[in-house]
């Protein structure tokens, strides 16, 4: 594929995950799921190239310095899960979908435990929310990939 | 193979183009349309004075406190954290440390970090947020700790304390005083020596639009 047309899907997809994710748009009972770790995710599985995957962070952090300026450690804590990730993602099952949907349940634990320690424990019910919030959601983008595709 | 990410791209385009359209971005060129500059005076005018009849319509009276109305301009955006980012910032001499209310005597939290036209505000629903506050009509002294929903901490076993009651601070770097919220549930157990409560607020955190900072507080 082009690699123009690459870095537009990619930088579309990265605007509406922050878009919708610092307006609340997909809060379901307060809870707002990490749309930025689908993206990451998705970028860890998508790309094969570690130069691209880079360039895919390097946005984020970017577009997270202009937008979200006081939420940067966040971000920073995101974007090195998703590198760890990339790194080591050799050692992942190898199935696409299954990959994906591993790391977010691991970046999901993840960023908590690196962001804020203490809302872990505390919040044990509403981080378990999240988590399945996160993975549906990944599964709903995973299915609406396929059905693209089988209709293309 | 390109078609597919082309048509994906357009998808996607249009979604986020009328995720904007809806959140009015497009508002500044909706002012090039109309060219009619009386027609834009006369709105600007009339935008003027429905911001004057909202502040009056708001206005608190927080026994001749000095305060400034400030619009909610975006939310922390993960779940473990429920901080505020407010549209007032340097510019409007907002200083670290000041109390935010979110409705008249009713305590939301307080600023944290300033940058030229916004600020930081940390509230009750934060996990950071530590403060001393006393319950009911008694007054016995508990540590208010924040997150999803706040907890009542260090409360004496045996407190004369009831659901209902009134939570109000006593911090020193907060005013005296300042309703934060009611008790709605007590966690109490037989042999322990301290007990536990739950605090719950009359509004809703995620329903805030704008909130009020109340200035000149050391």
């Amino acid at each position: 594929m082009n690699d123009l047309v690459k870095i537009l899907i990619w930088g579309v997809f990265i605007l509406l995950a922050f878009a919708l994710q610092t307006n609340h748009f997909l809060s379901l009972g307060g809870i707002n799921p990490n749309l930025i770790l689908l993206a990451v995710s998705g970028g860890v599985i998508l790309e094969k190239k570690f130069r691209n995957f880079l360039g895919l962070i390097l946005a984020i952090i970017f577009l997270s310095v202009i937008f979200w300026p006081y939420w940067l450690k966040e971000i920073l804590v995101l974007s090195g899960l998703g590198s760890a990730a990339f790194l080591f993602k050799k050692f992942l099952t190898g199935s696409a979908v299954l990959d994906f949907l591993i790391l977010i349940l691991i970046g999901t634990l993840g960023f908590y435990l690196m962001a804020n320690f203490r809302y872990f424990p505390a919040n044990p019910a509403a981080i378990a929310a999240e988590l399945f919030y996160n993975i549906s959601l990944g599964g709903v983008l995973v299915v609406a990939l396929k059905l693209f595709q089988r209709r293309i | 193979m390109p078609k597919k990410y082309i048509l994906f791209f357009i998808l996607l385009a249009t979604l986020i183009l009328v995720y904007f359209y809806q959140r009015n971005i497009f508002i500044g060129l909706d002012k090039f349309k109309n060219s009619n500059s009386a027609l834009t005076e006369l709105r600007l005018e009339n935008q003027g004075l429905r911001q004057k009849i909202q502040e009056l319509t708001n206005k608190l009276n927080l026994d001749n406190q000095p305060y400034l109305t400030a619009q909610v301009y975006s939310r922390y955006p993960f779940n473990n954290n429920q901080s505020l980012i407010i549209d007032a910032g340097f510019k409007a001499k907002v200083t670290v440390g000041w109390p935010v209310l979110a409705a008249e005597h009713r305590l939301l939290g307080k600023i944290v970090k300033v940058r030229a036209n916004t600020s930081e505000v940390e509230t009750i629903f934060s996990p950071d947020w530590r403060s001393t506050v006393k319950i009911g009509p008694s007054g016995v002294e508990a540590l208010l700790v924040g997150g999803r929903q706040p907890k009542l901490e260090f409360i004496p076993a045996n407190a004369k304390i009831n659901p209902g009651d009134e939570v109000s601070s006593v911090s020193p770097d907060l005013p005296l005083n300042l309703f934060i919220g009611e008790v709605s549930e007590i966690i109490s157990q037989p042999a322990a020596s301290l007990w536990q409560a739950k605090l719950k607020t009359d509004y809703d955190p995620n329903q805030l639009k704008k909130v009020f900072v109340i200035t000149d507080y050391e």
